[in-house]
């Protein structure tokens, strides 16, 4: 089976938000629905400013703290290692936003239930080739694959770019920063 | 995928310069979702492969992905409407399209037979890119004519100004982004294709691409921090806005005092750098570019470093590093956006930017080019022919509130009327199709709402969009358009990108209400004046996209036969990369530039004529040299009424006020004042407080957004925000619009808009 | 980018009611066993401390918006074993069951409720007051809460604020019982002392392990929940109340002032888990 994981280069991404308008269509989400957060960090004085944008999104953490205090089971660690919420069974308790230390899981305004990045490719129903934020991405600043592969594009790209999960070993992240 | 889903190809139509096709998903009827070509070809081929090699991916950005919120707005436009009150109050009544069509043609009518045809004037708008997307102009042309225009919003300076460096013909000639790749330095004036040329094949990929393989230093000279150097805020020299001549000067003083500048190729391609290359009866009178310098010409100040530092706020030895870079580093890729021209003295920012290639010799040769913004591909599919304009007279287009209050005085030598001496006529019939350029970007939102309520002045308005904008406020008649998704429409490659494609588009969607295709409700007014049959040619819109696109394919065997390509729905194909005026570098005189002595130049003759023929107001200056002046209502002329500058940009949330009220977008980027911290800390300010922002013509509210991404003194509005002010109360403009804050006052040249000039005030609304 | 709080003030209701609930359960025993002659005050603890559990369980519902919307999903509740909410489902329920049926039994009045339910509803009130605090304490991402000494001074303050509670009821239905019960009230004394003196060690503990904690704790004391916290928690909900207690043992009872300090706990009790949840912000990612 395979083990997904993702890389974004923080030195390509321009903040254009592409990514996250593509993907609330390819999920069919709400505006407020944002399964990808930017966090836009500035860091020196002027004029020695530095600027990051920085996509966060869910790191399918393979010890996923969301899924281990979730009292309802929706939120459970799927084939792929694709972290999940199964919907029908989620009642909205937001323990498991609490518990997820990046703030990727975002409360859907209609139905009350918690959501977060899908990596949709795996759980695409509709022959997507790809995530749609990688397809829509316009600088090729994501790359997304099979981690247990080796010669796959991420596992490749991590390794030649030295790419690393956004905070250390907070949890096992399986997304891989460029930074 | 189910199977009831349909895919179907049309195209986003906006003026972001990337025309991306869109891909979209239709089931009963109903979009389901929009995609761009990438989603067939994955993601993008990682960085070695250059973009004109690949197979160019148009994708769109996060507006085009949008646009299904746009074509199901509740704020449709479904009826033609009638004014009912008072013109800009914005009340209508819904009428029938005879009725509108009726009323048009009489009112179109009684303007040629009352004022002629001079009276009747086409308003710029940028909303439809298409083949087919310019009609009334070939009817009102068949009609005897219209006020014609010349240069545009976005340009206007550099477009005036260039061909006096580099002639008429090669105003804009300039290497596409991707020769940077060669280039070992990149100087980047005001440009940020990251937030400007963001889809289609197009300038960021291009960019980053170009950032990843050539291994270039790259200097981004902006006065934000921009997106395009996110991940790389190294890259950032800020500068005081307007101020860009200046920098160029001290940088051209040093490569001089170093002797960095390439003499031979001064003495063989160009004139007026020193009296060797100076025209005859010009020379020994200090006149020339080093003398300006070097303190020997006009004003008699040496352009040091220690000069410049207090005006553009760069400090001397980072001049000096950035001099010493320029001067040493090949090849040298310099270019400059439109940002630091579309000011009050943009038409010396410009020519000065090209200075810095020309005083090297970085002109014609691998990783260069010619200062200029980077080059855009020629399209393949010609538009539908406008047909010759009786009709001599020209304005520059900003001026058109000047020809409806005051048309009459205006002269060529005053107001740069072209084709004629003075205006015959007043405008007294608008016709503004896909714009907004009424009122919400133009400029002096108050001031051109004051001239439109004159219902004396301007008799007709006719307003075309999808939505209620706040141009269609003023109108007499308002119809509401065909979104080019819900019709036949043909668009090629946008501006931006360096490669060539075509969309067949195709009718997604039925169009809600009873929305027209402008190509027939032109059709429709050509019957009432009888001239459907020389209109139309007997061909509907289809047949006149299939026809222009078979003259296309006679000249170019390359393309797919039209049905091929209807079946594609997009083609396109990647170019070869072009070094700008290579010709012209290689063999001078078999390749003369097209200036009166064919050669690039820096000191212009016919520009210090016209300097002397030309009338202008207190305080505009003319150069037949690039040198540096703050230009009018400049940042020298700060007061403590208006102590900061306030400059605009375009961004990412918006094409200008196209896609600005798509709540997503709004939420996804909200519109704010970028403020320095230095600047808002004694205001009391913080990030997300509402400020009002004011100067001499206007106040508007906005969010706050404190940042160290801006030089502090300035301040910084997004453009295109949609004007929001009670116009009969307090005409605060709760919008945002960055046009209620700037002038009518056009630059002297180009008599453009040099809206990226204000002065303002930010005070914070109370908690 | 601003952090929004996950939970607000209803959760925050949620957990101060539960703690309370079985803080008022404890306080009945305890009454009973050391003044069986106080009925009335005993019964106060036995009728709050279901009702106000059950209360609670309905806001948290309420807030779990999916599962209002769908009731049937909250049978799911108890399907993750490893999860301290479902845990937390299980105790309250065994509370609320055992706390009902004491309370039945008492005011059926036939036979006294046995001895071995009323330390099922002992017991588990007190976890009931523990997992309120575990329920936080397990989360890494705010340090505010995790950490060993939140869940002390959720017991702690559950039991005060379960005492106030009961304290209140006996004032307002039968003073003339509350009268007297001079050793409650040192216990009712020391409550607040102990907190006083938790709530420093927490924050100054959070304080110094992260920033995220640091910054926590400084929105709290210095910041935007200064006025709630030294006003509400620190003057309201425990300095007064203790003054009012020294002075009823110094020089005796004054219903009115008694009255205050009860409400002065009840206060300072909610604001405890309010500003505890608002004010915790998320580890420092970048
Ligand atoms: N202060 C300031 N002002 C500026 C600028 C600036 O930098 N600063 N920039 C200037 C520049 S560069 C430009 S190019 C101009 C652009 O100014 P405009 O050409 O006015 O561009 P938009 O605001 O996009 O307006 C396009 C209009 O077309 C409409 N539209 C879109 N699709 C259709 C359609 O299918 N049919 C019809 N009938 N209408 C449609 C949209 O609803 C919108 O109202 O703005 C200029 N104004
Ligand atoms: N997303 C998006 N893309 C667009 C458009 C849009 O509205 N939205 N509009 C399209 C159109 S029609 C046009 S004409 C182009 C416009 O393209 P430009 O005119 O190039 O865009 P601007 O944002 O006005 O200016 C470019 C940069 O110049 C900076 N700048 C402004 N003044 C100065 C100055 O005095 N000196 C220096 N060094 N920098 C300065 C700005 O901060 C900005 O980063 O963009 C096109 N692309
Ligand atoms: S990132 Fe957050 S939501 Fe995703 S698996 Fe990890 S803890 Fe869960
Ligand atoms: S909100 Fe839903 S997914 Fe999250 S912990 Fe509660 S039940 Fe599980
Ligand atoms: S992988 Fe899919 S669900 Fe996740 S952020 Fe990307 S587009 Fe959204
Ligand atoms: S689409 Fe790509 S460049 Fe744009 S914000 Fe997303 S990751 Fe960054
Ligand atoms: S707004 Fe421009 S870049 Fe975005 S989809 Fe439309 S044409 Fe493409
Ligand atoms: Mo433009």
């Amino acid at each position: 089976m395979a083990r997904y994981g993702m890389l974004i280069n923080t030195k390509k991404c321009i903040g254009c938000y592409t990514c996250l308008v593509a993907c609330h269509r390819q999920n069919n989400l709400l505006p407020t629905e944002n399964f990808i957060r930017f966090e836009e960090r500035e860091t020196g004085t002027y004029p020695n400013v530095g600027v990051e944008n920085i996509p966060l999104q869910c790191m399918h953490c393979e010890d996923a703290p969301c899924a281990a205090v979730c009292p309802t089971g929706a939120t459970y660690i799927g084939p792929g290692g694709v972290v999940a919420v199964e919907e029908g069974r989620c009642i909205g308790c937001k323990y498991c936003m609490a518990a997820c230390p990046y703030q990727v899981r975002v409360v859907n305004e209609s139905t009350g239930t918690v959501d977060k990045c899908r990596f949709c490719t795996v759980t695409a129903t509709d022959g997507t080739k790809t995530c749609s934020c990688v397809e829509a991405c316009l600088t090729g600043a994501r790359t997304f694959g099979d981690l247990d592969d080796p010669e796959s594009d991420v596992s490749k790209a991590i390794v030649e770019l030295n790419a690393k999960p956004i905070a250390g070993d907070l949890t096992k992240a399986k997304i891989f920063y460029v930074r | 995928m189910s199977d009831d889903t349909r895919t179907i190809w049309s195209h986003c139509t906006v003026n972001c310069g990337a025309r991306c096709p869109l891909l979209f998903h239709v089931r009963d009827g109903r979009i389901i979702w929009v995609e761009g070509a990438s989603a067939h070809d994955g993601a993008l081929p990682d960085g070695g492969a250059s973009p004109a090699a690949s197979v160019p991916q148009p994708r769109p950005c996060l507006r085009g992905r949008t646009v299904r919120r746009w074509i199901e707005s509740p704020h449709r436009l479904r009826y033609p409407q009638r004014r009912v009150g008072a013109r800009g109050e914005g009340r209508f009544e819904r009428i029938t399209w005879d009725e509108a069509l009726d009323d048009i043609s009489t009112r179109l009518r009684h303007t040629i037979d009352t004022y002629g045809n001079e009276a009747v004037y086409v308003a710029y708008g940028t909303g439809v890119h298409a083949t087919t997307g310019r009609c009334f102009e070939r009817l009102v042309n068949l009609l005897g004519g219209h006020l014609g225009r010349y240069n545009d919003y976005s340009t206007a300076q550099i477009a005036a100004a260039m061909p006096y460096t580099y002639g008429e013909a090669d105003a804009f000639t300039a290497s596409p982004l991707i020769e940077a790749a060669s280039a070992r330095l990149i100087v980047n004036f005001g440009n940020s294709p990251a937030e400007t040329s963001m889809g289609g094949a197009g300038g960021s990929r291009d960019f980053s691409w170009v950032r990843e393989v050539s291994g270039a230093r790259i200097y981004q000279v902006d006065y934000r921090l921009t997106e395009t150097c996110t991940g790389h805020p190294d890259e950032w020299l800020p500068i005081r806005p307007g101020t860009d001549a200046a920098l160029v000067s001290a940088i051209a003083h040093e490569l001089v005092v170093n002797d960095w500048i390439d003499q031979d190729f001064l003495d063989a391609y160009t004139i007026g750098f020193d009296d060797t290359t100076m025209p005859m009866h010009l020379r020994g009178q200090n006149l020339g570019y080093r003398d300006y310098l070097l303190g020997t010409g006009y004003d008699g100040m040496p352009k040091t470093p220690e000069w410049a530092a207090p005006i553009t706020q760069i400090p001397a030895e980072s001049i000096r590093r950035l001099a010493r870079d320029v001067g040493t580093i090949r090849p040298l890729f310099v270019m400059q956006g439109w940002g630091p021209q579309r000011h009050s003295n943009g038409e010396l920012t410009a020519r000065a930017i090209a200075m810095l290639p020309l005083l090297t010799g970085q002109v014609g040769l691998p990783g260069t080019s010619t200062g200029s913004h980077e080059a855009s591909s020629d399209r393949l599919i010609a538009d539908l022919p406008s047909g010759p304009n009786p009709v001599k007279a020209r304005i520059s287009c900003f001026t058109w509130t000047d020809a409806v209050s005051r048309g009459t005085e205006m002269t060529a030598e005053s107001d740069g009327v072209r084709g004629v001496d003075r205006l015959s006529t007043n405008i007294k019939f608008i016709w503004s199709y896909a714009g907004n350029c009424l009122t919400n970007q133009h400029g002096g939102i108050n001031m051109v709402h004051d001239i439109l309520v004159d219902e004396s002045l301007c008799e007709s308005i006719i307003v075309t969009d999808t939505v209620m904008t706040d141009s269609a406020r003023y109108a007499d008649i308002l119809l509401p358009d065909v979104m080019r998704m819900e019709q036949t429409s043909m668009a090629c490659q946008g501006e931006s990108e360096w490669y060539q494609g075509v969309t067949f588009g195709q009718k997604v969607v039925d169009a809600p209400g009873e929305c027209r295709t402008s190509y027939d409700v032109c059709a429709a007014l050509a019957r009432r004046f009888g001239l459907w049959q020389r209109f139309t040619r007997e061909r509907s819109q289809e047949e006149w996209i299939a026809h222009l696109y078979e003259e296309a394919r006679d000249r170019d065997h390359g393309l797919p036969s039209y049905e091929d390509g209807v079946a594609m729905g997009h083609y396109s194909r990647a170019l070869p990369t072009t070094v700008a005026l290579a010709d012209f570098r290689r063999d001078p005189a078999a390749h003369p530039l097209s200036t009166p002595s064919g050669k690039a130049e820096i000191f212009s003759e016919s520009l210090a004529r016209k300097a002397t023929a030309w009338k202008l107001p207190e305080g505009e200056v003319m150069s037949p040299l690039p040198i540096y002046d703050a230009g009018f209502e400049g940042w020298d002329r700060a007061t403590d009424e208006y102590p900061l500058i306030c400059a605009g940009y375009h961004d990412k949330a918006r094409a200008h006020s196209s896609f600005g009220s798509i709540e997503s977008l709004k939420q996804a980027c909200p519109h704010r004042l970028w403020i320095n911290p230095i600047d808002a800390q004694p205001r009391g300010i913080v990030s997300d407080d509402r400020v009002r922002v004011s100067s001499r013509y206007g106040t508007v509210e906005v969010l706050a957004r404190v940042t160290r991404r801006i030089i502090p003194g300035t301040v910084g509005l997004a453009q295109g925000a949609w004007h929001e002010a009670d116009m009969v109360g307090d005409r605060v403009d709760v919008g945002g619009c960055i046009n209620t804050l700037t002038s009518l006052h056009p630059s002297p040249l180009a008599k453009g808009n040099g809206v990226h000039t204000n002065l303002v005030q930010v005070r914070l609304c109370k908690r | 980018m601003t952090f929004v709080p996950v939970w607000g003030g209803i959760i925050a209701c949620y957990l101060f009611l539960a703690g309370l609930g079985g803080g008022a359960f404890i306080t009945a025993s305890l009454v009973k066993r050391m003044h069986p002659e106080a009925t009335g005050v005993v019964r106060v603890g036995r009728v709050i401390a279901p009702i106000v559990v059950i209360v609670g369980l309905c806001l948290l519902m309420v807030d779990a918006r999916g599962g209002l919307y769908n009731p049937l999903r909250f049978v799911f509740l108890l399907t993750n074993p490893g999860s301290v909410m479902t845990w937390g489902v299980v105790i309250l329920a065994v509370f609320v069951l055992a706390a009902l049926i004491v309370l039945l039994m008492d005011l059926i009045g036939k036979n006294e409720a046995p001895a071995w339910l009323v330390w099922v509803g002992n017991v588990f009130g007190i976890l009931t007051a523990a997992y309120t605090g575990v329920l936080l304490g397990v989360v890494n991402t705010f340090p505010l809460w995790n950490n060993a000494l939140l869940p002390v001074l959720f017991i702690v303050s559950a039991l005060s604020t379960g005492m106030a509670a009961v304290m209140l009821g006996g004032l307002i239905t039968c003073p003339e019982q509350v009268k007297g019960m001079v050793d409650l009230t040192k216990v009712h004394l020391v409550l607040p002392a102990i907190e006083i003196v938790l709530f420093f060690f927490l924050l100054f503990i959070v304080a110094h392990v992260s920033t995220a904690g640091a910054a926590s704790v400084a929105a709290m004391v210095s910041g935007g929940y200064a006025l709630a916290f030294w006003v509400g928690i620190m003057a309201v909900g425990l300095v007064i109340p203790l003054v009012i207690e020294i002075r009823a043992l110094r020089s005796g009872d004054n219903r009115g002032l008694a009255i205050a300090g009860d409400v002065g706990v009840l206060i300072g009790g909610y604001l405890v888990r309010y500003i505890i949840i608002v004010a915790a912000l998320p580890v420092v990612l970048l």
